[in-house]
């Protein structure tokens, strides 16, 4: 039996070629679509799952508050993984690392800088359990001058020479012998290591501060008998012992009477599993993908699944008028109606598979334009991907009983006596259809309006004064590297005629993260401390970025007294409370006087996501090798420039390479998210709208094809072309118009949302939801304009014969 | 083996009842075949869906070899009309995605016939109906005549106690029709009963007995369905001009 239904699905499908390709093209589009972000989502959440004891492996965080500043930070200070190994039985290993800057490394001929170099307690395979290729995990970071690197790096630098033994110079200063080879970690980590060398006895390992310079990662493995929740209760009796007491001398105040002012500072565990889709705290190895694009994307893999069912559910039962004459004759030589649902089931089953194997041919072929696993800089592998099989079986079944039951069932309801006299089957006017339509275009027109409040944000951002100059502005990398020769190269560089300005920095706008400090005004009525940015420079920032003053004066390099000075911003003026602030003074956390030399207006130096944080700007002085040397240009031709100061550099640099940036370059990476956002947007816009044109292709092949007779006789009637034209859209156009009125609210609703984010915004004016609404009366329009005018142009005479 | 009691079949909308049927008796024996006359929308077609199964009476009882048949359910009647009716149409109804040898086989897959015995039928049919050598084209490759041989083959091949055909040599040329009327002489012979539709008197001579339809009424009954009497009716004919 199920051969003849085969038999005849497949027949059916090969002799209504147009109508099938429709269907199964568009429901390939749409399952490929879904397939890519479900591939996507299993791989956000299979990050660091790949550590043998992932759900026992917790990392600590920190939660401070006090006055009108708050922090939470994602690093401990370092004394905390000692007092955790001692006061916590339950945990089995514990282990901290820092990063110190990038190095440059070197053996023999190879030389590159490394991003990836990480110290670390001796204890770090021990939590970070990674299979080692050579040597011993337990004593690989025995020696203070070892290092364990990974075996792509052991390849780079030594090829396929053993590597174990081996010395590589760091900044032409220190020497590490490569004590151990671990394997490469997969890309689904939150915390890439490349090397591992241990902290020896650096200073700042041992400080004993438990509440103060939170600046280690401390991480750690549970023993299987004790939960997250029992251990955070010890966490929290320790933060009491250990850090309130320290906090109650800072601030000079009870605990109990800070707590009440609101102040609370807390050590909190942190599942390893969850760091990179739920962690969002400041000091964060890498920047973590976001929970909430998940769910955004699961909604949209479901919208676009209901969609592709839809259509294939329009177009199936379109075909029912054709249909209907078949399932007549069956029934009438025996048939029962359960066989007729069987039927029709393995045809839609055949269907959907046939839709299933474009799908993944599809989806490999427009992963890499989807571009949503970005960070990770691979296409997703979506044929070997291991989730593959099971993902398609579900889609398999899910789709085939979504999209096939209506139409079965609706199919196998035909009254034989009925379909064999040639009754229609169907009203003219199909509720159900008209309403599906009308779902697709309403999901349509807010991805359309998303489309575009997101890219005009976009532009916002990307156009806005941010109050320094961005522009013909070079950054060199690692310049720290040449010591004390970069005065003399930084004065080779302004002997250029093309060079205006160059200055050494430890930040620059646009950068993830800054450093902080506190700082308190003595002049305030309740003196508190606040939490300011901070960055360090020499002289000659405030001239390359073009920053403006509002007060006071920039650093000056023939006053040594400015290093102990700072420049702040009108930001943390406001935040400090000081209505004229250049020449006044400032009380640090350690209870220095800082005189405040002069105030610049504010500038954006962070995402316009964020207002303009308080900053505090301080001076290195004239000598700074700060590790980010910015140049500022002044010509028409960059390329010369360019080359000018790659000679200089190879002059100074013993032979490192020359790494720089353009900084506008550099500052655009503040938008990656919204950028990548915008164009996910737009590929799904497309698709949502191609997918929605094919079902309202389907439908209009329907409804014309009914409404031919009628069409006929208004013709005869003396009704012109046009007119009927227009009858017909008119009928679709609703269609569109309905949706529109749905869509609006619900894309206002969600972009208000959106935009919410942002400290900096466009408003909410009605211009992207007219233009959504115009593309798709357009693309709709264009769709059904073929049929409509074919339908109108039809010889009458022809088209009443025919019924 | 049929008889049907005050059958009633009407369309109703919110403002009329379009009656097709009005209080229909009827009495079938094992073995007759019957012709049913009348203008066009008289309600003939009507009468034989009902009498197959495929359609319901608004009103009236069926009974066939003895069962209820307004008393069962969708299934029951599905089975029995599986079982033992097999259907002809003016206008063939073959599957047009299915070879004739497919066409033949659906009845009895839906019968669940098994395998073996299955193509053994259908080889039988073919041989019988001298269509072997178009066992693998589809209907669009064959002729009118043809078409409904294969549909005449594929109502027989159950062996159903019952043939109802709606007109079915309404599309084909006179020889063609003659053959298919040879045919059903042949099978009623062999004990199957029909009850055929048709406008043609000639068509109408091959059977024992003639019932008229007119407006949903029947004009004559049982009274009058006396042997031999079919040849009178051909004087009723200009009465009744046939439609199309
Ligand atoms: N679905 C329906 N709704 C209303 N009237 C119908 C419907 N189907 C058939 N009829 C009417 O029933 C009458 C009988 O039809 P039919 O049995 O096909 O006649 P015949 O086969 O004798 O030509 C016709 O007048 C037709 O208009
Ligand atoms: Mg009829």
């Amino acid at each position: 039996m199920i051969q003849n239904y085969l038999k005849t699905a497949w027949r059916n499908i090969v002799r209504h070629k147009g109508y099938s390709l429709i269907t199964i093209a568009g429901f390939a589009l749409g399952l490929a679509c879904c397939l890519m972000i479900m591939l996507y989502i299993l791989d956000e959440m299979s990050y660091d799952r790949f550590y043998p004891n992932a759900g026992r492996t917790v990392r600590i965080d920190v939660d401070a508050s006090w006055a009108d500043n708050t922090a939470s930070m994602a690093t401990t200070s370092a004394p905390l993984a000692a007092l955790i190994r001692r006061e916590i039985p339950e945990v089995e290993a514990v282990t901290r690392f820092r990063y110190y800057g990038a190095p440059v490394l070197r053996h023999g001929e190879k030389c590159f800088s490394e991003e990836r170099f990480f110290f670390a307690d001796p204890t770090f395979f021990d939590v970070f359990s990674v299979p080692f290729i050579q040597g011993d995990p337990r004593h690989a970071l025995a020696q203070p001058n070892a290092v364990a690197i990974s075996l792509s790096m052991a390849r780079k630098y030594f090829g396929s020479a053993e590597a174990l033994g081996k010395v590589l110079t760091a900044d032409n200063r220190q020497d590490y012998i490569v004590s151990g080879v671990f394997a490469d970690l997969p890309p689904q980590t939150h915390f890439h290591y490349d090397f591992i060398a241990p902290f020896g006895n650096r200073r700042d390992t041992q400080v004993d501060s438990y509440a103060t310079n939170n600046n280690f990662s401390t991480y750690l493995r549970l023993r299987p008998d004790i939960t997250i929740t029992r251990f955070a209760a010890k966490l929290d009796r320790l933060v009491q012992t250990f850090a309130h007491p320290e906090l109650e001398k800072l601030f000079g105040n009870s605990w109990a009477k800070l707590a009440q002012g609101g102040a609370y500072f807390r050590w909190l565990p942190r599942r390893l599993t969850d760091i990179h889709l739920r962690s969002h705290r400041d000091f964060e190895i890498e920047t973590n993908s976001d929970i909430r694009y998940v769910y955004v994307f699961s909604l949209i893999a479901f919208a676009i699944f209901v969609l592709a069912c839809v259509n294939f559910i329009n177009l199936t039962t379109a075909r029912a008028t054709t249909r209907a004459r078949e399932v007549g004759i069956r029934k009438s030589i025996g048939s029962s109606r359960g066989e007729l649902v069987r039927q029709f089931f393995s045809e839609i089953l055949l269907l959907v598979f046939l839709a299933v194997l474009i799908a993944v041919v599809l989806a490999q072929l427009l992963s890499p334009y989807l571009d949503l696993s970005a960070e990770k800089g691979v296409p997703t592998a979506v044929l070997a991907n291991r989730s593959l099989l099971p993902l398609l079986g579900g889609l398999l079944l899910l789709s085939s009983l979504l999209a096939g039951a209506y139409p079965a069932f609706l199919l196998s309801s035909f009254k034989p006596a009925a379909v064999l006299k040639g009754d229609p089957v169907m009203s003219k006017k199909s509720t159900l259809r008209g309403l599906l339509v009308v779902l697709q275009f309403s999901v349509s027109i807010i991805m359309i309006i998303g489309t575009l409040v997101v890219s005009r944000q976009l532009r916002f951002m990307q156009d806005r004064d941010l109050g320094f100059g961005k522009e013909q502005v070079l950054v060199i990398r690692k310049a720290n590297d040449l010591g004390k020769g970069v005065r003399a190269f930084k004065q080779e560089l302004l002997a250029r005629p093309d060079v205006v300005s160059v200055s050494s920095a430890s930040h620059l706008m646009g950068d993830p993260e800054f450093g902080d400090e506190l700082y308190k005004n003595p002049d305030a009525p309740a003196a508190q401390l606040m939490k300011l940015q901070r960055l360090f420079c020499d002289e000659n920032f405030a001239r390359v970025f073009q920053l403006r003053l509002a007060g006071g004066r920039f650093f000056d390099k023939s006053r040594p007294a400015d290093r102990k000075g700072i420049v702040i911003n009108e930001a943390a003026a406001r935040a400090l409370g000081m209505s004229d602030p250049a020449g006044k003074q400032l009380i640090s956390m350690g209870g220095e006087r800082i005189p405040v030399l002069g105030v610049v207006k504010d500038f954006h130096f962070q995402s316009l996501r964020q207002r303009i944080l308080p900053m505090a700007i301080n001076y290195w002085g004239e000598d700074a090798f700060g590790p980010l040397l910015a140049v500022r240009i002044a010509t028409p031709d960059m390329r010369q420039a360019l080359a000018g100061i790659r000679r200089i550099w190879e002059r100074h640099s013993r032979g490192q390479s020359f790494d720089f940036q353009f900084f506008d370059d550099r500052f655009a990476r503040v938008y990656a998210a919204e950028s990548r956002l915008s164009g996910q947007l737009l590929a799904f816009s497309i698709l949502a709208i191609v997918i929605a044109c094919l079902g309202l292709l389907g439908l209009s092949i329907f409804i014309v094809r009914q409404r031919t007779k009628e069409i006929g006789i208004r013709k005869v009637l003396g009704a012109s072309m046009t007119r009927i034209s227009w009858l017909l859209s008119g009928e679709f156009l609703k269609h569109v118009l309905l949706a529109s009125v749905i869509a609006c609210p619900i894309a206002y609703f969600l972009m208000k949302r959106w935009l919410g984010d942002f400290a900096f915004r466009i408003g909410l004016d009605a211009g992207p939801f007219a233009l959504a609404v115009l593309i798709t009366l357009g693309v709709s329009l264009a769709t059904i304009g073929v049929q409509v005018v074919r339908a109108a142009r039809a010889n009458p005479v022809d088209s009443l014969r025919y019924e | 083996m049929i008889r049907l009691r005050g059958i009633t079949k009407y369309y109703a909308n919110a403002f009329v009842k379009t009656f097709v049927l009005r209080n229909i008796d009827l009495d079938v024996k094992e073995g007759e075949f019957l012709t049913i006359m009348g203008p066009s929308g008289a309600g003939k077609s009507t009468l034989l869906y009902i009498l197959g199964m495929l359609d319901e009476a608004c009103e009236g009882e069926y009974f066939f070899c003895g069962q209820a048949v307004h008393e069962l359910n969708e299934k029951k009647r599905t089975q029995l009309h599986q079982q033992d009716i097999g259907f002809v149409f003016q206008s063939y109804h073959l599957i047009d995605e299915l070879t004739v040898y497919e066409n033949l086989e659906t009845p009895l897959l839906y019968k669940k016939v098994k395998p073996d015995e299955r193509k053994s039928l259908v080889a039988d049919a073919l041989d019988r109906f001298h269509i072997v050598a178009k066992k693998d084209l589809f209907p669009s490759q064959l002729s009118g005549g043809q078409q409904q041989l294969v549909a005449v083959a594929r109502a027989v091949i159950i062996q159903p106690k019952l043939i109802l055909a709606d007109e079915p040599t309404g599309n084909l040329n006179s020889q063609q029709g003659e053959e298919i009327m040879e045919l059903f002489k042949k099978l009623n012979a062999k004990g199957t009963t029909i009850i055929q539709v048709t406008h043609s008197e000639r068509n109408a001579s091959y059977s024992d007995r003639v019932i008229h339809l007119l407006d949903g009424w029947m004009i004559n009954g049982e009274k009058s369905a006396l042997p031999g009497e079919h040849r009178e009716s051909g004087k009723r004919k200009k009465k009744y001009p046939e439609g199309t």
